[in-house]
């Protein structure tokens, strides 16, 4: 692309300079009382400004490419933005209070282990201090 | 610019969704862990009575 930049300046510059003499010829001729025809070749127009054209439409595609690019991720984001959000609604709304349930029945399970090893404590103690009633 | 913003804002949102986890998960653990100990500790009292 760049080498086609290169070649399409120098075209550009050619084809400008050709047509300037061209215009410098005619105004001259017309000082002389001449008809001051501007005399331009095709090929030198062709092969100066066609590389120039094939390079702006090298740029302009090059162009759309990355717009529609641009476009493509942005919807991507959008997409993942929506799915992340719908999974973060979902979690707040199912996980977490399920795992906060979980957590209050593990809670409750922990109150009921506490007293039912205090409850056997204390049965223990009534059994010791018979034991030492009896034994006098 | 605009793609990279979502990107920062759908890993700002991935990390409080992992951390909400995270921190559920953590509590869980603890709460097992624990009763676990307790239950450990019921059955050895239990085994005490019973003269075990």
């Amino acid at each position: 692309m760049k080498l086609l930049g290169l070649l399409s300046t120098f075209g550009f510059g050619w084809s400008t300079a050709s047509i300037l003499s061209a215009i410098q010829v005619a105004q001259s001729e017309v000082a002389q009382g001449g008809g001051g025809q501007v005399e331009l070749s095709w090929t030198t127009i062709i092969i100066g400004y066609g590389p120039l054209g094939i390079f702006a439409l090298g740029v302009a595609i090059d162009k759309i490419g990355n717009h529609s690019e641009r476009n493509r991720l942005r919807e991507e984001n959008k997409g993942q933005a929506e799915y992340i959000k719908s999974l973060h609604a979902r979690i707040e709304d199912d996980i977490v209070p399920a795992i906060l349930g979980a957590s209050a029945s593990q809670n409750r399970n922990s109150e009921l282990l506490v007293k039912a090893i205090d409850s056997i404590e204390k049965i223990l103690a009534y059994q010791e201090r018979q034991e030492e009633r009896r034994r006098g | 610019m605009v793609s990279q913003v979502s990107e920062q804002v759908t890993d700002e949102e991935k990390e409080h969704i992992i951390g909400i986890l995270d921190e559920s998960v953590q509590a869980l653990r603890d709460n097992a862990r624990r009763n676990s100990e307790l239950a450990d500790k019921l059955e050895q009292k239990l085994g005490e009575l019973v003269g075990v």
